[in-house]
């Protein structure tokens, strides 16, 4: 297990290199020019071309990249170019309200979804199966932004029973940092409850009709030892899976949500700095995203691991 | 035109207020002053995200409402957009036009408790004018080449050019004041130190910006609440939510949102009047057929800013086609009457045949993908449809569309401006060469001998009389900015604010606010 980890690390690492690269030609492919930006609201054509000397953006992309990559690997994550707010400030600042957020969406989704999918899976066919499966499609179908709204709508502004808007750190209480999460985490946790459940529910189904399963049910096991001894951990490869696809899906989903929240993580982060055209903060946001989908995925893997010894050996 | 004005009919619409200016006419309701909470917090939902806090290397307009709180100014403008003292108690143009003397008041500080003084005025100008990062040295270099200390009041300002528009102008960035021992600090966009009612106790930048006042301000009657929250919230839903929700106290609205703020039981003031700001389409006259005159001329008539105004704004944008509002010292009433306001789409394809294209012809603006830019930009292409001009639209994002105009890629720049403390900026930008929203260079020989004429004298009846000159002269060239309407401010608040002013140059009214236990 632990050299299947330590592979899995090192096969990240190249990995980690090429989404720098792709990433860094990506922004530098976005139009627009961040020396318009810096230069000032009623900058002249030859002001612009002077900050954009100053700033290093009129030198080859080959060495801006490496110029930055060479500041990274000292673990400098730079500066932003219109401020002297350091990248690491700026992202450790933010970065607990989006863990924070996709703690809680990941946790209500996962708790929600498998409940969901079991509940289903064991009842199929009955009008308690289908109404979960019609559920869950709804829930697949409603961005999570307007899901959102909608919540901020009926939970907010109606019954006034969690804050419409902003963040409360933990260090002030967990109930003041649970109820300005619990609407947007609900709101983002959505798709992937709906999509956990629906994996869930096909894979207690399957793992149902398995020879193991009928043996176990003939020797006159009780049901609910059949399900949780021989059923669950088989039934949850196809979660892990998904779990982990929706995990990294997420962060995206994230960006939007912290908008229509007000909240100030990564996603709030990402979005001044695109509209800024602020490359080095946009760099250090995908080398953290990065970073963070990279260990989700070596997670699923490990999980995956546990669950079907196959994989360790292979 | 504003680099992020795009990104911002928020600066100026929904930050109008923050900087002196006479979009007067709220609710003159007073409370008690025994009922008065100075203890309060405000809370404002801001749309726009500033980009740094020295007022002498920002480069967008966005840092104007935080600015203000921060930094007093050596001068500010009152309602109507006329000079008032600040930090300067008085001052005076010399007879020949070539020195501009101050005298600073002598009880204020600087929140780091250094004296606001002589030396630090000369301080301060030094910065502006040798700094290789001031965004702002265009705005003073012209008129001042050097400041002396007279004495620990007195600060003598020694011009190179005319110097009348120094009571307005140093009302805004040039006349914010840092401390002296800050000035050489290395994070001083993120830790400024001013003579302002407030200090930043704390920030997330881009986010939020937490304030509190200070105890020792030299004007115990201005801001009389104690703790001032900036939150940024980009989505407008946003912040109504939150406004609706009780957590924050105010925002700016426009068009709908004014109903639907007060559907919520919120309180809305409307200014009277219009301000500075404006909705306009900026030409680039080397390209196209912009350097006819008669062409730009011709777009200038065949706008329908009444339609505009009524149709996209709700009529909060008040129809009009010179860059400076009614009610303001720039504004000129001959021009109004001249015909160059009118909608008339008949002399318009006159002037295009006289052109030489009765026809027509195309051409292609970038469009910001806000919505009310993109609205705008609808109704014009229809309205130069009926006059046989072809307007494509393409649309990108605010900071795309801005470096495609200056930069001489983009034919035309639909866009919004927020004005300024003088309205020298705007001739400096839009009708001088090499100004910023000028890439066409498009000017008149006359042009800059009428500019200068207009900060020739400090008196504001001197100077509106020169403006009404620039502005015939600047129509007669067939300027190559269209303006379509300027800006009627909103704010929806808590219930319990009363006393909030509108600046016709703009900027929060917090300075006067209200608020009840």
């Amino acid at each position: 297990m632990l050299i299947f980890m330590v592979k899995r690390i090192l096969a990240a690492i190249p990995v980690l290199f090429i989404v720098t690269i792709l990433s860094f030609s990506m922004i530098h492919l976005i139009p627009g020019d961040a020396a318009v930006v810096a230069a000032g609201d009623a900058a002249t054509a030859e002001q612009i071309a002077a900050t954009r000397s100053q700033l290093g953006l009129d030198e080859n992309i080959v060495v801006q990249y490496f110029g930055w990559m060479g500041n990274l690997l000292t673990g400098d994550l730079g500066t932003s170019l219109l401020s002297s707010h350091r990248n690491i400030d700026a992202i450790l600042e933010a970065l607990p309200v989006t863990l924070s957020l996709a703690f809680v969406a990941l946790t209500w989704s996962l708790v929600v979804g498998v409940l969901a999918g079991v509940f289903a899976g064991l009842r199929r066919g009955t009008w308690i199966d289908r109404t979960l499966t019609g559920l869950t499609t709804l829930g697949i179908s409603m961005p999570s932004f307007w899901l959102g709204l909608l919540f901020v709508t009926f939970f907010s502004l109606q019954l006034r029973l969690f804050p419409a808007t902003g963040y409360s750190p933990l260090s002030d209480g967990f109930f003041a940092w649970f109820a300005h999460l619990a609407l947007p985490a609900f709101a983002l946790g959505t798709v992937t409850a709906a999509e956990i459940a629906r994996q869930a529910r096909a894979g207690v189904i399957d793992v149902l009709e398995r020879d193991y399963i009928r043996t176990a049910t003939a020797k006159g096991l009780p049901r609910w030892k059949v399900v949780v001894k021989h059923t669950a951990k088989n039934a949850a490869i196809p979660v892990v899976t998904v779990f982990g696809l929706q995990a990294a899906a997420l962060v995206g989903g994230a960006v939007i949500i912290e908008q229509v929240f007000g909240m100030p993580g990564l996603g709030s982060v990402a979005l001044k700095a695109i509209l800024e055209r602020d490359f080095p903060v946009i760099q250090a946001f995908v080398v953290v995203i990065t970073l963070f989908v990279l260990l989700i995925n070596l997670a699923v893997d490990i999980s995956y691991a546990y669950f079907n010894p196959k994989v360790r050996q292979a | 035109m504003s680099a992020r004005p795009l990104f911002t009919v928020a600066v100026s619409i929904l930050t109008v207020c923050l900087f002196g200016t006479g979009c007067a006419g709220i609710d003159q309701r007073t409370f008690d002053p025994n009922a008065l909470d100075r203890e309060a917090e405000v809370v404002y939902g801001q749309i726009v995200v500033p980009s740094s806090l020295d007022p002498h290397r920002g480069v967008t307009e966005n840092d104007l409402p935080l600015l203000a709180v921060i930094y007093d100014r050596i001068t500010d403008v009152d309602t109507d957009g006329n000079p008032v003292p600040m930090l300067a108690e008085s001052w005076s143009l010399d007879e020949p036009g070539k020195t501009f003397t101050l005298v600073m008041r002598s009880d204020a500080t600087f929140s780091d408790g250094t004296p606001v003084d002589a030396p630090a005025v000369k301080a301060n100008f030094d910065r502006i004018l040798t700094d290789p990062q001031s965004t702002i040295k265009g705005q003073i270099a012209t008129t001042i080449g050097s400041v002396d200390v007279l004495d620990s009041r007195t600060v003598r300002l020694n011009l190179v050019g005319p110097g009348g528009a120094l009571p307005t102008l140093l009302a805004s960035r040039p006349g914010m004041l840092v401390s002296p021992a800050a000035l050489a600090n290395p994070d001083l966009d993120q830790n400024p130190v001013g003579a302002g009612a407030f200090t930043m106790t704390r920030s997330i930048p881009g986010t939020a910006y937490y304030f509190e006042r200070r105890q020792d301000y030299w004007d115990d009657d201005a801001y009389r609440f104690s703790n001032l929250t900036f939150l940024i919230q980009l989505d407008t839903a946003t912040r109504m939510n939150s406004l609706q929700a009780g957590e924050s106290t105010m925002t700016g609205v426009v068009g709908p949102q004014k109903e639907e703020a007060a559907a919520g039981g919120l309180q809305v003031f409307t200014a009277s009047g219009a301000s500075t700001s404006m909705a306009r389409i900026s030409l680039n006259s080397e390209r196209s057929e912009f350097a006819k005159k008669e062409v730009r001329q011709a777009m200038n008539l065949a706008i329908d800013r009444e339609a505009i105004s009524r149709v996209l704004y709700s009529g909060d944008c008040i129809p009009g086609a010179q860059p400076y509002p009614e009610g303001y010292f720039a504004h000129s009433d001959e021009l109004d009457d001249s015909g160059w306001s009118s909608y008339d789409p008949d002399r318009a394809r006159e002037l295009l045949s006289e052109a030489g294209l009765p026809n027509g012809f195309t051409f292609t603006a970038a469009v910001p993908s806000l919505s009310i830019y993109q609205n705008n930009a609808q109704v014009v292409q229809q309205n130069l449809a009926d006059v046989g001009i072809d307007m494509r639209i393409e649309v990108m994002d605010a900071t795309q569309a801005r470096a495609r105009f200056v930069t001489g890629d983009a034919d035309a720049l639909v866009g919004q401006y927020g004005g300024g403390t003088d309205p020298g900026l705007y001739v400096q930008s839009a009708y001088m060469p090499g100004g910023g929203d000028n890439p066409g260079n498009l000017s008149t020989p006359e042009m800059a001998e009428l500019f200068a004429e207009t900060a020739r004298s400090t008196d504001v009846e001197q100077r509106s009389a020169a403006y009404a000159e620039l502005l015939a002269e600047a129509f007669d060239m067939g300027p190559a900015q269209i303006v379509l309407c300027h800006s009627v401010t909103s704010v929806a608040t808590q219930g319990n604010l009363a006393n909030y002013e509108f600046y016709k140059t703009g900027g929060t009214g917090l300075r006067t606010l209200d608020i009840s236990k």
